[in-house]
């Protein structure tokens, strides 16, 4: 499974990075004029995906 | 710690399915989170006069414009934008559009709402995002930054465009001449109807009011013209005014005129005499009481479109007369709490969220909805600033629509005025040329507000006030006091046209009013004591602002012994340019009886001191009423020659006296 840590990894962290896109894109979809909170926001959602991520990513790590 | 993995494989799948959803459907999610809003309607012109502000960035162009350049205060500013795509000039209906407002001194001028900025809405049928400013900060004036936000719905930076516009307070349209003094009747009846007392104690009929106006050398008339009587049988929506009243200030306004005197004639515009005002047909205003609401059966709703109409119909008129020099308005201003009815213009101007699906709401959900938003003191208060904006468009647009070709007034109580400290202001940026302004309030009470009268507008705009101070008997007499009511209304104008001004230079007064003075509220003053005293307040302001010909002095005991001979001494100093000839002094009692009749100096020429003296002898009258002070009248007559020819001049003032008594 150790070997496939580096293969999760990246593929956590493409799909980490297009679900934040993918957010911050609705974001400005929904709220054009609250523009200045996306930051905070985003800050949120990325510890959140974080925290689901490395559940998964612990599984590779044996 | 593997079921913690599942549902975090099941979380993430969760999001994953909720954001490639939620950005293909975004439009239908926008839906539940954009509320229903009532739209705002726009003319053509604005619509056309955009290109001039604009900014672009590499993806979007953002235009701006607002429906005029330069505002008065209390006018509301209409904002409409643009936000289009620069590939193919498409609007982007999902942008948001912010605006901030910038005085000149780089301060953020704020919105009647509170806050520092106004959000437009989008408008699909017109393409363009609209919304209106209601300063909050009434009082600005000058050059105003309006800073566009357009927010693309797409993750770019947003785009900004500024604009300038002018805030000015009006100038007044017609000025009236420094120190008028005019005999305000009142009166709800019919003046023709009423009987008054004449110069020799006689009841005579209206006809001899135009020679009161000359006895007492008062430059017009100033009266309540256009009443609308709700108990009355023949009164109807196309005919709501007390029509015998227009006649006969018309009538009134001829004779004025023929003397050389001037004639003002108001309308009491919203407020119906009686209560029977939805007999008419009109709508009545609701006010609001904390809960609830209830009509108010006095006051027509400014909603009410035939009121609107039949006032500028009566004011032109009025405007057209040749016989009216100056025209004007009362009770326009509602109080606080009054005028609920106009929420449905409220929610559309604040661009305030309603109920989904208004259209179909009945009129009794919407207003409960509102009241339970005015429950809200902070709502509470963007709707009272509101109202002053729309109290002030709606005066705007009667004068609009009546025309401006002579100077309009304004009759306000200062009671108005103390609960809107702004009032004055809002009035003259409207277009008003001057108030009256009406004091109720006992002669005590009006003292002790002498240093806020000072301090207040009405010290800043004195040479656009009248003062009017309602003659009342109950009002003016002081307890334990050794002074006759007659003196201290008089006191009380003299004191106020002095504090009210710094300059001395309060435009006029106005005396509130002949009917008070002649009957129901004089006190056990007689009807000729009372014009005697007024005489002496036109005689002291007219010293006050130079307009005699002489100046005059008298001497005469302030305690006489009845039967006992006493000089009465005078003095005259003509500082006129012409010979004054034939200057006749007469002594009158209470009754219009003489004690002296027709004393003549022949000549006094110009430059010239003249004095003199001649016996009286003041014989005891049978009174009824027991009287602080007793009162004469002095009258004085000349003959004045001008380029128009000789003129019979005259001044009627009030001496007090006690009684001594004869053992003294």
């Amino acid at each position: 499974m150790k070997k496939l840590f580096f293969v999760a990894f990246c593929f956590s962290f493409a799909i980490f990075a297009v679900l934040t896109s993918l957010f911050v894109v609705l974001y400005f979809r929904l709220f054009p004029h609250r523009a200045i909170f996306v930051y905070p926001l985003s800050f949120v959602f990325g510890f959140l995906l974080g925290i689901l991520f490395y559940l998964v990513l612990t599984k590779f790590m044996k | 710690m593997k079921i913690l993995r599942i549902l975090s494989f099941t979380l993430i799948f969760i999001i994953t399915v909720f954001l490639v959803l939620g950005n293909i459907f975004y439009n239908n999610l926008r839906k539940y989170l954009d509320r229903d809003y009532l739209s705002l309607e726009l003319s053509d012109e604005i619509l056309l006069g955009f290109e001039k502000a604009s900014r672009s960035n590499a993806d979007f162009l953002l235009y701006v414009t607002t429906d005029k350049k330069i505002y008065r205060k209390f006018e509301k500013i209409i904002v409409v934008a643009k936000l289009l795509r620069k590939a193919d000039k498409s609007t982007v209906e999902n942008g948001k559009i912010e605006v901030i407002f910038y005085k000149s001194s780089g301060e953020i001028l704020k919105n009647i709402d509170g806050k520092n900025s106004i959000v437009l809405l989008y408008d699909k049928s017109a393409g363009v995002w609209k919304g209106v400013f209601f300063p909050l900060d009434f009082y600005y004036k000058g050059s105003v930054k309006l800073e566009v936000i357009g927010y693309p719905d797409t993750p770019e930076s947003s785009l900004s465009v500024s604009y300038n516009f002018f805030i000015e307070s009006a100038e007044p349209s017609c000025r009236i001449d420094k120190g008028m003094s005019f005999l305000g009747i009142y009166s709800l009846e019919r003046v023709s109807k009423r009987n008054i007392v004449s110069l020799n104690g006689k009841e005579v009929d209206w006809n001899y009011l135009p020679e009161w106006l000359s006895i007492l050398s008062f430059d017009g008339v100033l009266m309540l013209s256009g009443v609308t009587k709700s108990f009355e049988e023949d009164v109807s929506l196309t005919s709501p005014w007390d029509r015998n009243k227009v006649t006969e200030s018309d009538l009134l306004a001829e004779k004025t005129v023929q003397r050389g005197k001037k004639f003002a004639g108001w309308i009491k515009a919203l407020k119906v005499e009686g209560t029977y005002l939805k007999k008419i047909g009109y709508k009545p205003a609701l006010i609001f009481d904390g809960n609830s609401f209830s009509e108010d059966s006095s006051t027509i709703s400014m909603l009410d479109e035939n009121r609107k109409k039949s006032l500028a119909r009566l004011f032109s008129s009025f405007m057209q007369n040749k016989n009216y020099s100056f025209v004007g308005f009362s009770d326009i201003f509602l109080p606080k709490n009054t005028g609920v009815e106009l929420y449905e213009e409220f929610l559309k101007d604040l661009q305030i969220p309603v109920l989904p699906q208004w259209d179909k709401l009945s009129g009794e959900e919407k207003l409960r909805f509102f009241l339970d938003k005015l429950k809200d003191k902070d709502f509470l208060f963007t709707f009272e600033n509101w109202k002053k904006y729309y109290m002030a468009s709606y005066l705007r647009e009667i004068i609009n629509e009546g025309g401006h070709s002579k100077a309009i007034f304004y009759f306000l109580n200062y009671s108005e005025l103390k609960e809107f400290p702004e009032l004055l202001k809002l009035i003259f940026d409207c277009g008003i040329d001057f108030v009256v302004v009406n004091f109720n309030e006992s002669f005590l009470e009006l003292i002790k507000n002498l240093d806020s009268i000072k301090n207040s507008d009405l010290n800043e705009f004195a040479d656009r006030v009248i003062f009017s101070y309602n003659l009342d008997f109950k009002n003016l007499d002081v307890e334990n006091y050794d002074v006759a009511a007659i003196e201290n209304y008089f006191a009380t104008y003299l004191l106020y046209i002095k504090e009210m001004s710094r300059k001395y230079n309060v435009a006029g007064f106005v005396i509130n009013d002949l009917y008070n003075a002649m009957s129901g509220k004089r006190g056990p003053y007689s009807p000729l004591d009372w014009m005697y005293g007024l005489g002496r307040i036109v005689f002291e302001f007219k010293n006050i602002n130079a307009q005699f010909p002489f100046l005059f002095y008298y001497y005469f005991p302030f305690e006489i012994q009845y039967d006992k001979e006493y000089k009465f001494f005078v003095r005259f100093e003509n500082v006129s340019t012409f010979t004054l000839k034939d200057v006749n002094i007469d002594i009158l009692d209470s009754e219009g009886n003489y004690f002296v009749k027709g004393f003549t100096l022949q000549e006094i020429p110009q430059g010239k001191v003249k004095e003199a003296s001649f016996p009286v002898v003041i014989s005891k009258k049978s009174e009824i009423f027991i009287k602080k002070k007793q009162i004469l009248g002095i009258r004085l007559t000349w003959d004045e020659k001008t380029d128009k020819g000789n003129f019979k001049k005259s001044y009627l003032i009030f001496h007090t006296f006690r009684v001594a008594s004869e053992t003294n």
